[in-house]
């Protein structure tokens, strides 16, 4: 491909090309996008930052036909568009490259980059008959640039290494001349010199005059990439600014803010004593963990008294550790040692039996059951605990679950309400009275405050550290940053299956040092690039 | 890794094609059937499988193109009893020319296929739930129509002909052309238009197929049209070879279209399948048949052996799959 003269940039002043005015977006619980505005100029990178939970992805999924708004107004070169389905959205000349991976395995690399958008044959299009040496021709310098053997087109995506497949996705988003292309977190997984490669792509849409909307975690590359960046925080604008000001330091401390000193001093307070506090006897301990993906000899150990914060970026495995701890996933050597006895974990039905309670996410699909009573959901995971003579003792089941309204501050009607009647928050709770009705000595928290409002999440915070007061022992695997240090007495930072370094919680640390400073060297591990 | 093409790779990659295993089992059991039976082996036996399997086949095509989009049709064996009785009423009751009367049966197929997707798509009701009411609802409708009686007195040399009960030249019949014909038509459709694609894209993953941009219901309806156009098809052609319409007619083999599918290689889960491999595994079907009727093995225990293969052809599929990894997931 023909490098484009640099004057190009400059010849015509960039001008509005989408402008987002008060865009709202309402999930049950939560306000996900609150109030938003700002403006994409067209020959220009547009960064888009934020914790996780900020509000990026919806507001990309409603640019992109995936959410509707509840509210706010989205306008395109000044006209108001209502983007009402991903098909409309490329209408509008709108192309994303999204977080999750968007092939159908059992179609061709060349097949996927075009689904939905194939160039048809001259003779028959009408019939639907496609012009596949057109479209061929038309990303073989694509490939060329990112380095993706053009003869791989033809191949099923499924046979592709992980790398391959995000360089079609890639290509799927560049390979039409979009006014607007929308990457989301595009880059992980990516060597630098990929990176490199896809920053010269970007750098030439934005000489073309497309505008690129980034989503981007890497926020020592903005400075030198975004020509405007915009910070949301909680759902809410924090700001938009320019990218030669968009320093690391400043654009964490937009990005945290308020959030991070509510959790910090309630961190602070309740570990006021737990800073000192001796931690228990060995509970957990994990040797020698890998599985046929790409974790590769995990090792670490939990004490009584103590949370084991899992972190990292999205695929580094941290969901893969927990969800192979409990047994649901396959482990292909390596051993779990409760109280120093090997025990065989070959299902979740084990892990509860073994003293492991699991906390899982994606509450909707994965932690409710959804036509149970709050009751029920509570005691289905230790039911011979409420049996006599193999029927279900209702009578118990329920006063046990008013034990835990009262507890937990489960706030219900009644015990026998379905739970889906229940706010994310309530729900949240009747899942971890759940663990707790097993009496576990370890409960494994995966996203414990997913989809729930910051007053709940301040609540189960407590709720966890009561657990750890009595007695317990848990392991928090959570992508938002404050919340995994700010639980955590130790985190372990992880890099593509591998543990890469380990840092202490908020409070817990001995230096005392700020939630930013904490933070920063939480991404300087987790987000190195290149190191494999 | 990828670029390597050793040529165990590229065997690999040929032996998990959907369909080649039943091809090798097909070409297994016939040599080993040469010697069995010197029969077996002759024009004349081929040409009656030919003229036997030429029916399943297209209902197999039929059922492969809506598993790939993730469907499933049990009403095809009721929609090809209703094409065939609305012909043979036609024709016998109220006079109308054959061809009209043809053109008819084939219309009523493909709008009962059309009303299959319309009832999925609109109500979304599940493609296995409406598929199955729909095959009650439609050969209820057969039953209460003709009480029961089956329809007689509409046929004709020109029918015979066409339903392939007599044969041309080499012992060919007509609806082997036609299933050649359609079959091969579908199968350039598959390979060179971009419904191959979308209809893979919505069996696999609708809402990716989604976010890409591709009309799931369009593609819905498509694929149970073609399913109720072929089963139309097949209905009126088999109401010519049998000269009269049983209530009952092509009961069960909605089983057999979709026994035949599975063993070509198509999945359940959508997403996956081959229009070869389906006519291969009609083909086999019926090759069993055929070298039950030769062997001498008492004809009952013919479902007996179909059932058997289907579970060894979907077991060597399955492992072979294990073996070399096609059905590994990189999990993210």
């Amino acid at each position: 491909m023909k490098i484009e003269p640099v004057e190009a940039t400059h010849t015509a002043l960039p001008e509005s090309l989408l402008q987002i005015g008060g865009l709202l977006k309402r999930f049950p619980g939560t306000i996900a996008v609150n109030n938003v505005s700002f403006a994409i100029r067209s020959g220009t990178i547009h960064a888009l930052v934020g914790e996780n939970g900020a509000g990026k992805s919806t507001i990309i999924k409603m640019l992109s036909g995936v959410y509707r708004p509840d509210g706010g107004e989205i306008r395109i070169k000044g006209q108001p568009v209502d983007i009402t389905s991903p098909h409309v959205a490329q209408e509008c000349g709108i192309s994303t490259v999204y977080q999750e991976r968007t092939l159908i395995a059992n179609l061709s690399a060349l097949d996927n980059i075009f689904l939905g958008r194939e160039i048809l044959a001259r003779i028959g299009g009408t019939l639907g008959l496609t012009d596949r040496q057109a479209m061929r021709s038309a990303v073989v310098e694509l490939c060329r640039d990112f380095e993706f053997d053009p003869k791989l087109l033809s191949r099923p995506v499924e046979e592709l290494s992980a790398l391959s497949r995000q360089i079609v996705e890639i290509i799927k988003a560049l390979a039409f001349r979009s006014e607007l292309i929308i990457l989301d977190e595009p880059n992980g997984g990516l060597s630098i010199h990929e990176r490199q490669v896809l920053f010269a792509q970007m750098r030439r849409l934005r000489g073309r005059g497309t505008a690129v909307l980034w989503v981007t975690h890497q926020l020592e590359e903005l400075a030198g990439m975004a020509d405007e960046v915009t910070v949301l925080r909680d759902g809410k604008l924090v700001g938009t600014i320019d990218g030669a000001e968009a320093r690391t330091d400043r654009v964490v401390r937009m990005m945290v803010g308020r959030d991070v000193e509510t959790i910090e001093s309630f961190v602070t307070g309740a570990k006021g004593s737990a800073a000192i506090k001796e931690h228990g006897k060995v509970v957990l301990r994990v040797e020698g963990l890998s599985d046929d993906t790409d974790l590769r000899d995990l090792a670490f150990t939990l004490r009584r008294g103590e949370v084991l914060g899992i972190g990292g970026l999205q695929g580094a495995g941290c969901s893969r550790i927990v969800e192979t701890i409990i047994g649901a996933r396959r482990m292909t050597s390596g051993r779990v040692l409760l109280d120093e006895k090997p025990r065989r974990i070959r299902s979740t039905r084990h892990a509860f039996a073994a003293g492991i309670a699991y906390v899982p996410n994606e509450r909707k699909s994965r932690g409710i059951l959804p036509t149970f009573s709050i009751a029920q959901n509570i005691s289905v995971s230790s039911l011979p605990a409420f049996a006599r003579m193999g029927f279900i003792d209702r009578k118990k089941e329920a006063s046990t679950a008013r034990g835990f309204f009262d507890a937990l501050g489960i706030r219900a009607r009644s015990v026998g309400d379905q739970i889906v009647r229940l706010s994310g928050g309530n729900q949240q709770k009747a899942i971890i009275a759940r663990a707790l009705a097993a009496k576990p000595k370890v409960i494994i928290f995966n996203e414990p405050t997913e989809g729930v409002d910051v007053g709940a999440k301040i609540e189960i915070y407590r709720l966890i550290r009561d657990y750890i007061a009595s007695g317990g022992a848990a392991i928090v695997k959570s992508s938002e940053l404050v919340e995994l240090l700010g639980l955590s007495d130790r985190v372990l930072v992880m890099k593509t299956g591998r543990i890469v370094g380990e840092l202490p919680g908020l409070g817990a640390d001995q230096d005392h040092e700020s939630a930013t400073r904490l933070e920063e060297k939480f991404m300087s591990l987790a987000a190195a690039s290149g190191v494999n | 890794m990828e670029t390597s093409t050793a040529f165990t790779d590229r065997l690999g990659a040929v032996l998990n094609r959907p369909g080649v295993g039943i091809a090798v089992f097909l070409v297994l059991v016939s040599i080993a059937m040469s010697f069995v039976s010197p029969f077996f082996l002759t024009w004349l036996n081929w040409a009656n499988i030919l003229n036997q399997s030429a029916f399943l086949i297209l209902l197999a095509v039929g059922m492969t193109v809506v598993l790939i989009g993730g469907g499933i049709d049990l009403s095809v064996g009721a929609i090809a009893a209703l094409s065939g009785g609305v012909v043979a009423w036609l024709v016998s009751a109220i006079g109308f020319p054959l061809p009209l009367a043809l053109l008819c049966g084939i219309l009523a197929g493909t709008l009962l296929g059309l009303l299959n997707g319309l009832i999925i798509t609109r109500l979304g009701i599940p493609d296995f739930v409406t598929t199955l009411a729909t095959l009650a609802l439609i050969r209820g409708i057969l039953l209460v129509w003709t009480q029961g009686v089956p329809i007689i007195g509409y046929s004709s040399n020109g029918y015979m002909m066409l339903g392939g009960l007599r044969r041309l030249p080499y012992g060919l019949t007509v609806p082997e052309f036609i299933t050649a014909f359609l079959v091969i038509a579908g199968i350039l459709i598959m390979r060179f238009s971009r419904v191959s694609s979308h209809l893979r894209a919505v069996g696999e993953n609708p809402e990716i197929a989604r976010l890409s941009g591709v009309n799931i219901t369009r593609i819905k309806l498509a694929s149970y049209a073609l399913s109720g156009f072929l089963a139309g098809v097949v209905g009126v052609l088999l109401a010519g070879r049998l000269g009269t319409v049983q209530p009952n007619m092509a009961a069960g083999m909605e089983i057999q279209a979709l026994a035949a599918a599975i063993i070509g290689g198509a999945a359940l889960s959508g997403g996956r399948g081959s229009l070869v491999g389906a006519a291969i595994g009609a083909l086999t079907l019926v090759v069993i048949q055929n070298v039950i009727n030769l062997t001498g093995i008492p004809p009952v225990f013919e479902t007996f052996v179909i059932g058997s293969v289907i579970l060894v052809v979907i077991t060597f599929d399955r492992v072979s799959g294990i073996v070399s990894g096609r059905r590994a997931q990189v999990a993210g």
